[in-house]
């Protein structure tokens, strides 16, 4: 219980993926303008981190059980293509409002590393399948609450005067700085708790 | 295709400087950030990338007429992820240390952004040759961008320069550079230590990526002003090479696809 | 073969009706997952001994140089599965044990060989696999850091203000070094298990 407890406190803040791993940072530069869809983005990223960590395990066993672990990459990006498109087309003929909000992200997410980089994390640290399943939700609720903080922080950034040199993408990089030192103060948390 | 009229040359040096896919496209951010903590690391990941490119954008251009339009997505993705797994074989093979180094960041290079995006917008559509150059040069202006950041995060963060770069360069045998295995300013300086000047631990860290870039990018914007060009741009949908398979904005797609 | 079982999903997504822009796609897809998989096939047997063998080499160094005195290494079981390395010097006199050992740091596992000679204190130390924070964590894998567990025994202590025998901590981070601590420490232990009562 208390390792689930200590993955699920590090991917959301010690090994924040996008602030401590640098997975998703596309997104998180790109479709963080708005609270509400820097929010859409991370349920839809939730949601496919959770599906394809689930699809690819026993995809994984069976490939190591073949001597087949060299096809990993290839066949996991490949998955997680497949599914994004399949989730696609079975959301928009079936499930409308959730296609309405979310719809519009998920193609956005076949190249985003966040899920293959969860998908290979799990493999790489020998995870079973509710570890596998706890660290992917983790890891997506982490990169969620990093989107939504920094939607945040935008906002406050749009309505300031920028040295022109800064404005745009620079000033956006110098903040992400900012919240990404802030979270260096939640190391302590696992050390104190003495969850490692 | 106006392509045709640009001197091949041009498509080899335009990846290098003007649109320079890290400074200028703001593409392959994840790897740009994560692992130029070292002068070396970057250099390596620049090599990997640019074989996977170079080799992707040949293979996708010789297929670009017998992949049909539909299925081409998910085609390129084959293409690209066969030569980062055979990238990622060799460097494990034969450099041990570049894997420990990159980690999980050399399997994501086959969701690069840079990589997917030069097989839709150019190799889909132009000849071997031109495809071949273009991908050199966008490689060569990621591994620039990379090895300048690593750099500077090294020597500010660690104190040292280009530190470890013969265990690097030992799949082209020993003593390339003549033994060059980088400096450590602090054997250079013994000085430093007694003024008890310590490297600024933070540009190692996430937050010191952050900021490393953020200044680049900065400097660069500064850059292309001065000449008149746009400033990079926030990688949203205008400039994502992926606009075109996605549909984040519909008016757009419809464009590119019409073009 | 994953990939040859999802091409013709991507054809029907697109609603076509016409078999022919079904199958083209399909086969098309079929056929370049078909030669990449047999590309990849070759490259990974000609890389795999390759792979294997510099492990191997990679083992045999880190493995002399935590216990220079041995001469030969022989692969040994304990009764409970765990494999350690019993080392003889030339003429076939035990002269002590390498462990390999793995303990949660802050990146990630982190996992040691260390070398003990048969009076319990530590010979050597090499760290095989380490994910931690650079500049922090990492420093762990300096000399200065390393070269405090030399010639220790029993059970190591950590602190952040060592003195005697105790180990001190990297400034910034105690979590790599109580990994280090406890993946040693298991070490150690292991070597009391090993020798059980032989050596008293």
């Amino acid at each position: 219980m208390k390792f689930y407890f200590a993955l699920l406190l590090m991917g959301l803040l010690t090994q924040n993926f996008i602030l401590a791993k640098f997975l998703g940072i596309c997104p998180f530069l790109g479709v963080s303008k708005k609270i509400n869809t820097a929010a859409g983005m991370s349920a839809a990223v939730i949601f496919v981190m959770c599906l394809s960590t689930a699809v690819c395990y026993p995809i994984n066993l069976f490939l190591e059980s073949h001597d087949l672990a060299y096809l990993q990459t290839i066949v996991f990006i490949l998955v997680i293509a497949a599914l994004v498109q399949f989730l696609e087309t079975v959301m928009k003929k079936y499930m409308k409002p959730l296609y309405r909000a979310l719809g519009i992200y998920l193609p956005l997410i076949t190249t985003n590393c966040a899920v293959l980089g969860v998908v290979i994390l799990n493999v790489d640290n020998g995870y079973n399948f509710p570890q596998s399943m706890v660290n992917s939700i983790a890891a997506g609720l982490g990169f969620g609450l990093a989107m939504i903080l920094f939607a945040g922080v935008r906002g406050r950034i749009e309505n300031n005067d920028i040295p022109k040199f800064m404005d745009g993408l620079p000033i956006t990089l110098v903040a992400a700085a900012l919240v990404s030192l802030s979270f260096l103060g939640f190391t302590g948390i696992i050390e104190g708790m003495g969850l490692m | 295709m106006s392509k045709r009229k640009t001197p091949l040359y041009k498509e080899f040096t335009k990846g290098i400087i003007q649109q320079n896919p890290v400074l200028r496209l703001v593409l392959g951010t994840c790897a740009t950030l994560a692992i130029t903590t070292s002068f070396v690391n970057g250099l390596g990941m620049g090599l990997a990338v640019i074989v996977v490119l170079v080799c992707s954008n040949v293979v996708i251009s010789l297929l670009r007429k017998a992949i049909p339009n539909k299925v081409r997505i998910p085609a390129y993705i084959i293409v690209i992820a066969s030569f980062v797994t055979i990238v990622q074989m060799i460097v494990k093979a034969y450099v041990p240390v570049l894997d420990q180094a990159l980690g999980i960041f050399l399997p994501l290079i086959v969701v690069n952004c840079i990589i997917l995006g030069r097989a839709e917008a150019f190799a889909g559509k132009n000849s071997v040759i031109a495809s071949a150059l273009d991908g050199l040069g966008m490689g060569i202006g990621f591994t620039a961008a990379l090895c300048t950041m690593g750099l500077f995060r090294e020597l500010v963060g660690a104190g040292t320069i280009m530190s470890g770069l013969q265990s690097l360069l030992s799949i082209f045998g020993d003593n390339v550079l003549g033994g060059f295995d980088g400096i450590d300013l602090y054997e250079v300086f013994p000085a430093l230590e007694k003024l008890s000047l310590q490297p600024i631990t933070l540009f190692l860290l996430p937050s010191g990526g952050f900021f490393t870039f953020g200044v680049l990018m900065a400097i660069t914007n500064r850059i292309a002003e001065g000449k008149g060009e746009k400033k990079a741009e926030l990688h949203d949908c205008a400039t994502c090479p992926m606009a075109a398979s996605c549909g984040m904005k519909p008016e757009e797609t419809k464009k590119e696809e019409s073009a | 073969m994953e990939q040859i079982k999802k091409a013709p999903a991507k054809g029907k997504e697109k609603k076509d009706s016409a078999a022919k822009a079904i199958l083209l796609p399909a086969l098309a897809l079929l056929l370049i997952a078909g030669v990449s998989s047999f590309l990849l096939a070759y490259v990974n047997s000609v890389t795999a001994p390759v792979i294997a063998e510099q492990e191997k080499a990679a083992t045999a160094q880190a493995m002399s140089a935590v216990l220079p005195q041995a001469a030969e290494f022989s692969e040994q079981t304990a009764a409970d599965g765990y494999t350690y390395s019993e080392a003889t010097d030339e003429s076939g006199n035990i002269v002590g044990y390498v462990l390999t050992t793995a303990a949660s740091g802050y990146g990630g596992e982190i996992s040691v060989m260390t070398g003990i000679d048969m009076t319990g204190a530590i010979t050597g130390i090499q760290i095989l696999t380490i994910n931690e924070t650079p500049g922090l964590g990492m420093k762990a894998q300096e000399e200065s850091f390393l070269s405090q567990f030399l010639e220790k025994s029993g059970s190591l202590t950590l602190s952040k203000n060592a003195s005697g025998d105790e180990i001190q901590a990297l400034t910034g981070a105690t979590i790599t070094s109580t990994a280090m601590t406890e993946a040693v420490n298991a070490a150690l232990d292991g070597w009391q298990e090993i020798t059980g009562g032989e050596q008293k």
